[in-house]
């Protein structure tokens, strides 16, 4: 077995990680690149060297790369995507533009008209008309359609979404647009509904459909490039990039399919949480991670991260199923502030890494998060970032000063509201994916990472009543090996709208086998492969209900029996109850759409377990300092090195541990060991 | 404790409280089951303390009818309130706004000491009155509309009383519906008082009260600050009506706005006299009108509680259409007049402030699909959308942003289920008001239908589109034709149609702003758009030619 890499492109560091066939594991950080492919290179050569191999050489033995990119993101973000035009039924062409009526804020009248990524003037109407059953009632004109692909060429899109209304019951309009486009304009990509989101619901899959189409040529050309690079330095082996769905696919659909990646990022920090939280036994997890600006929320059951289909990027709305991670605008970065009523409100505008937090010297002023924890002792003024930084307590004070003023509060009290409310807002968020989903967050382990996420989960896990902390060591390149561990993991879903008395079972089967056809053959080139995973499940409602709940079916069977099918409906009604407080058992539920994923299990990696030290955790100790609690106000207390504290040890609150990137927090009455996989485990002590 | 010198737990609970009457949302409309809840998202929830003070809410256009109902419920059943009760009622003569709109109300207890009420609030799809859905134009008085069921008590400490529910349910043509929207809104209770028994475990019970007075004080005071901008002197505001579905004359609604001295006063008084018609709005309903370009003035973040109303006095006369006196139909006015309502004060408020506002509502027209045989109805106007006017710096778009709860249904979905077929859904060209930055554009539909089927219509926006805003021009028109004619009237009452088509046009937004001043690479954008057909350059020549 050769090298596995695993490469997370971030905004600031491209992060690698590769393990040999001893299980000897080597990370890079190096910076991000304008041209990504250049950091990835940087990236991998310096993990060469680490291996003792020139970049070519290193390369030639290695079996695969597992990418997580921010290209998709980003593009969305900055509206940066390759000119696209649509071909819709005539009379549909906007669609897209009246979004359902969804306005993002109701009373903010600054707010403005989402950007047009497919402009009025691309989209054009052709004459057909197929019904919900799948009856022509208007053939497809074809002239229009020639006239339409002319027209788009002249106004030179390099892109072109088909959606047509009911595509996903009778595709065979959109198939013969996608021959005429290849007649008439070869080069342009070309994105179907009916291919990329059979689903009902027009507005939603013309959105889907329009952001691929958008996306796609962009991501496939910097993959290319990739690829065509990484082959001249001798990769023979496999690429893979990480999906919006926590799985891993191949380059070449990817590059059909450039939306599916849109949370490639995110998804390998995800996919790392699980496998370090299933390490130390935990699989039922919040994971929260704290940023700089932002604060992600993600629920993971059962070791499977929850999926989501609502979602919006970059106000684009985006049907395919997705980790659903919830993000608000709180981070170390934050900024307090007083507003007209004279209310403490911290975030969302944050001072970023320029100009920074006041205590940063960078220029800021205004106080924020970082500013407080430096004030209440939960950082170290000469030990910051990894020992890189030097933080300003002084300035911290002044820019506290500004709003304990006029509060007429002291400074630590303002600091440790500041602290407060942001950990509310922050517990809010917690609640909203466990609380207002009918999960009881204390049947969770909180998983916190990023800078400031571990200094401030002692407190959340307090105000949740979570009885366990996991805070992964070495979490430097933590999506990085995540993109290592995942599978290939495909996501189908294909609409079926029947009342549970209409269903018939002969046509959900053969609905089900074509889904796992083309999963199958999407799956692509399937030697490392082990074993393959079937999970079906079905969109299930009320009648009169305007949204679904997705309920697993559970068969081992390939064919879904009548007792299955039983036993969904069975669990729809428990599952309506456990999410909504309300179920109606004795009313015929209906199905919306049938899902299907297929996840290749590939070869597991094993990381080394290091065997357990002695409890005592002297050896780290490396200093006291005072440090503030809500219950005893500034106590003294033992400050421990990371780096030097050994699986095994025991530490227990109050107490601080100064980790290169980040602080663990243990506040009174909770106890931390470092587990024999470098996970610090905090355990709240009842 | 948190009282002023303490305003970080007075955040922590108000943030949370806030997040409660969200979960009570979600609960409420995935559980519901018609489209005026689910999709239109016609509902509310709230928490509300004695005398009908509300501590915070999620519909600012509900917040005058839960405020009265609640006060009115109070005062009626005084200290015979117990735990577990819940109190259910229609009336809009007990401070509510139309027969359609539901309103539960249920004490929070903890410990035995009651710390407020939780309201939920909803638009039932039917209770009864002439016709089914209860918007008829021909009403003489309320009992055409629907059934008024003044304030009872449903559940008494915890068990249903069924006769109760039953003789209200059964006065709907849609029993089964509404049983199940009742239900959904006493699990939005339930969800409501869960959470708020987790505060009062965790804050204790005083903290929570004094939580609870923050959260009004803080929208209070966010006010009490805005208004110090405010130049004292009186502002006029005026909004017009083409008609009152009983006669076509138009109908002028008037404010003043009467600044002095920190306070304010909306005075309706001069409005005209309430109407034969059914586009009376209730007294509650009028001041959560009134309310809309306040709050979108505050930036509409802040909490929607009683707090915006302790400086600001809504004025009304008895018998007005902005106060109707009992009997007087008042099926069609959170619509006509509400958004005469919010345009007049805008316009008022405009006087102070030209920058800081934009035409903020549509006029909007009725048009049902309506099956006796299968006792069904569908709303047609639910896909349209339009009105949103342009503001200083940008142009408008879609539907104005107070009245953009709703969300179209899904084209799809519905041919599925009806037997209705869309031929058109698109922006409508031209029906923009110009301006320096125009209004956003209406949108036309056009629908053929499998049966036989009777259309119903109230239409106003015929003649008096949405107002502009310094200098702006008025919103398009709006337009109901069949088969290719334009309806003339304010009115057409079951008209059978087989194979015509019906075709609806909601007009856009008004300008703000001179057009003459409009940019040349804006005028450009929307001729490359084909959302204007005809040039409107002002300039010296066609920036295309």
């Amino acid at each position: 077995m050769g090298y596995r890499i695993g490469i997370d492109v971030g905004g600031t560091f491209t992060d690698c990680v590769a393990i040999d066939a001893n299980l000897r594991i080597e990370t890079a950080k190096v910076p991000t690149e304008t041209d990504e492919a250049e950091g990835i290179f940087n990236g991998i050569s310096l993990l060469g060297s680490h291996f003792g191999h020139s970049a070519d050489a290193f390369l030639s033995q290695s079996e695969i790369i597992v990418l997580g990119t921010t290209v998709v993101t980003n593009t969305m973000l900055e509206y940066s995507g390759s000119p696209t035009g649509l071909i819709t039924t005539k009379g549909f062409r906007d669609i897209i533009e009246l979004r359902r009526g969804y306005k993002e804020s109701m009373f903010d009248i600054r707010l403005e008209a989402p950007f047009q990524i497919v402009p009025r003037q691309k989209r054009i109407g052709v004459s057909e008309r197929v019904d919900y059953s799948g009856r022509v009632i208007t053939e497809l004109n074809q002239d229009e359609v020639k006239d339409a692909v002319r027209r788009l060429k002249e106004l030179r899109v390099e892109s072109i979404a088909v959606c047509f209304l009911f595509s996903f019951v009778s595709p065979k309009h959109e198939k013969r647009v996608r021959e005429i486009i290849k007649e008439i304009y070869p080069e342009a990509y070309v994105t179907l509904s009916s291919e990329l989101l059979p689903q009902i619901r027009e507005f939603e899959r013309v959105s889907t459909t329009i952001v691929n189409a958008y996306v796609t040529p962009k991501l496939s050309r910097y993959l290319e490039r990739l690829e065509a690079k990484l082959s001249r330095h001798r990769f023979s082996g496999e690429l893979f990039i990480m999906q919006s769905n926590g799985g891993m696919m191949g380059v070449d659909y990817t590059k059909t399919r450039g939306v599916e990646a849109v949370l490639s990022g995110p998804s390998g920090g995800i996919v790392a949480s699980i496998y370090r939280g299933q390490q130390s036994r935990q699989n039922n997890l919040i994971t929260v991670d704290m940023g700089g600006t932002s604060y992600d929320v993600c629920l993971i059951q059962d070791a499977k991260p929850e999926i989501g289909i609502d979602a919006w990027i970059s106000r684009y709305r985006i049907a395919i199923p997705m980790i659903d991670i919830h993000t608000i605008g709180a981070g170390g970065g934050s900024i307090a502030w007083l507003d007209q009523a004279g209310g403490l409100r911290v975030g969302p505008r944050s001072a970023g890494a320029v100009p920074g937090p006041a205590c940063y010297m960078r220029g800021g002023i205004e106080p924020t998060v970082t500013d407080a924890d430096l004030i209440l002792g939960y950082l170290n003024p000469d030990y910051f970032l990894n020992g890189k930084m030097i933080l300003d307590k002084c300035a911290a004070e002044r820019a506290i000063c500004r709003i304990a003023d006029p509060l007429k509060m002291d400074i630590v009290t303002a600091a440790h509201g500041i602290f407060k409310i942001v950990n509310n807002a922050m517990t809010n968020a917690i609640r909203y994916v466990s609380i207002s989903r009918g999960r009881d967050p204390r049947d969770y382990a909180l998983m916190a990472f990023g800078g400031a996420g571990p200094i401030h989960a002692g407190m959340q896990v307090k105000d949740l009543g979570i009885r366990t902390i996991v805070v992964p060591r070495n979490a430097g390149v933590f999506s990085a090996i995540g993109n290592l561990v995942s599978n290939l993991k495909i996501s189908k879903v294909h609409s079926y709208v029947r009342r549970k008395d209409q269903v018939d079972l002969d046509e959900v089967n053969a609905l089900f086998m074509k889904m796992m056809k083309d999963a199958e053959a999407q799956l692509g080139k399937k030697e490392k492969v082990k074993e393959i995973i079937i999970e079906r499940s079905m969109d299930v409602r009320y009648v009169g209900q305007v949204q679904e709940v997705i309920v697993p079916i559970q068969s081992r069977t390939q064919r879904v029996t009548d007792v299955n099918l039983a036993n969904t409906f069975r669990d729809f009604h428990q599952l309506h109850y456990k999410l909504y407080a309300f179920n109606r058992p004795d009313e015929p539920p209906e199905i919306v759409n049938l899902r299907l994923d297929m996840i290749g299990l590939c070869e597991e990696v094993h990381f080394r377990s290091i065997s357990f030290q002695g409890e005592n955790p002297e050896k780290a100790l490396k200093g006291k300092r005072q440090v503030y609690f809500e219950e005893t106000g500034f106590i003294e207390v033992p400050i421990y090195d990371g780096e030097k504290v050994e699986p095994g040890n025991l530490i227990g609150g109050p107490a601080i541990i100064e980790e290169p990137w980040t602080n663990i927090v243990i506040f009174p009455k909770q106890e931390a060991l470092l587990d024999q996989y470098m996970n610090y485990v905090v355990e709240v002590v009842t | 404790m948190a009282n002023k010198s303490d305003p970080i737990l007075g955040e922590v609970i108000k943030s949370q409280l806030i997040a409660t009457v969200a979960d009570m949302g979600t609960t409420l409309s995935r559980n519901a089951v018609s489209p005026e809840i689910t999709e239109e998202r016609d509902y509310s929830n709230g928490v509300v303390l004695e005398r009908g003070e509300v501590v915070v809410m999620d519909n600012l256009l509900h917040l005058g009818a839960v405020s009265e109902t609640a006060a009115n419920i109070q005062d009626m059943f005084q200290f015979a309130i117990k735990p577990g009760d819940v109190v259910f009622t229609n009336d809009p003569y007990s401070g509510g706004s139309h027969v359609q709109d539901f309103m539960a109300i249920t004490p929070f207890f903890y410990e035995r000491d009651s710390l407020g009420y939780l309201s939920c609030r909803a638009h039932f799809p039917d209770i009864g009155g002439q016709v089914p859905g209860g918007y008829f134009p021909f009403a003489d008085d309320v009992w055409a509309e629907g059934s008024r069921i003044t304030p009872v008590k449903i559940i008494r400490e915890g068990k249903m009383a069924g006769d109760v529910v039953d003789a209200v349910v059964m006065n709907s043509r849609f029993a089964d519906a509404f049983r199940l929207n009742l239900c959904s809104m006493l699990a939005a209770l339930e969800i409501g008082k869960l959470r708020l028994e987790q505060m009062a475990r965790k804050y204790g019970k005083e903290n929570l009260r004094q939580g609870m007075l923050y959260c009004i004080r803080y929208s209070e005071a966010q006010l009490e600050s805005e208004m110090q901008k405010w130049p004292e002197g009186e502002f006029i505001g005026e909004s017009v009506l083409d008609h009152d579905a009983r006669s076509s004359s138009e109908l002028r609604l008037h404010v003043a706005l009467k600044v002095k001295a920190g306070k304010a006063v909306l005075d309706f008084s001069a409005s005209r006299e309430q109407s034969a018609g059914f586009v009376n709005s209730t007294r509650a309903n009028t001041v959560s009108c009134a309310l809309v370009p306040v709050y979108v003035l505050l930036g509409g973040k802040l909490p929607i509680n009683s707090g915006l109303l302790r400086n600001l006095e809504i004025r009304t006369r008895e018998g007005t259409v902005v106060h109707p006196v009992f009997p007087a139909p008042v099926g069609w006015g959170p619509f006509h007049v509400g958004t005469e309502i919010v345009s007049a004060v805008t316009q008022a408020i405009v006087k102070m402030f030209p920058d800081r506002l934009a035409s903020l509502a549509p006029k909007f027209l009725m048009v049902q699909a309506q099956w006796p045989e299968k006792g069904e109805v569908f709303p047609l106007h639910m896909f349209l959308q339009g009105g949103a006017g342009g503001t200083r710096g940008l142009e408008g778009w879609g539907t104005p942003g107070p009245f953009s709860r709703s969300r179209t249904p899904s084209v799809e979905l519905v041919e599925m289920e009806k037997p209705i077929r869309v031929k058109q859904l698109e922006l409508l060209p031209d029906s923009a008001g110009d301006g320096r930055w125009r209004g956003g554009f209406g949108t036309v539909a056009e629908f053929e239908f499998q049966d036989t089927t009777l259309i119903n219509a109230v239409i106003e926006g015929r003649i008096h589109t949405a107002e502009s805003v310094a200098q702006g021009e008025n919103g398009g028109c709006n337009e109901l034709s069949i088969r290719n004619e334009k309806v003339n009237g304010g009115v057409l009452w079951q008209h059978e149609v087989t194979s015509e088509t019906v075709r609806i046009r909601m007009g856009g937004g008004a300008g703000w702003g001179s057009p003459s001043e409009r940019d040349e690479g804006s005028i450009r954008s929307d001729l490359d758009n084909e959302l204007r057909s005809r040039n409107p350059w002002k300039g010296p020549a066609d920036p295309r030619s």
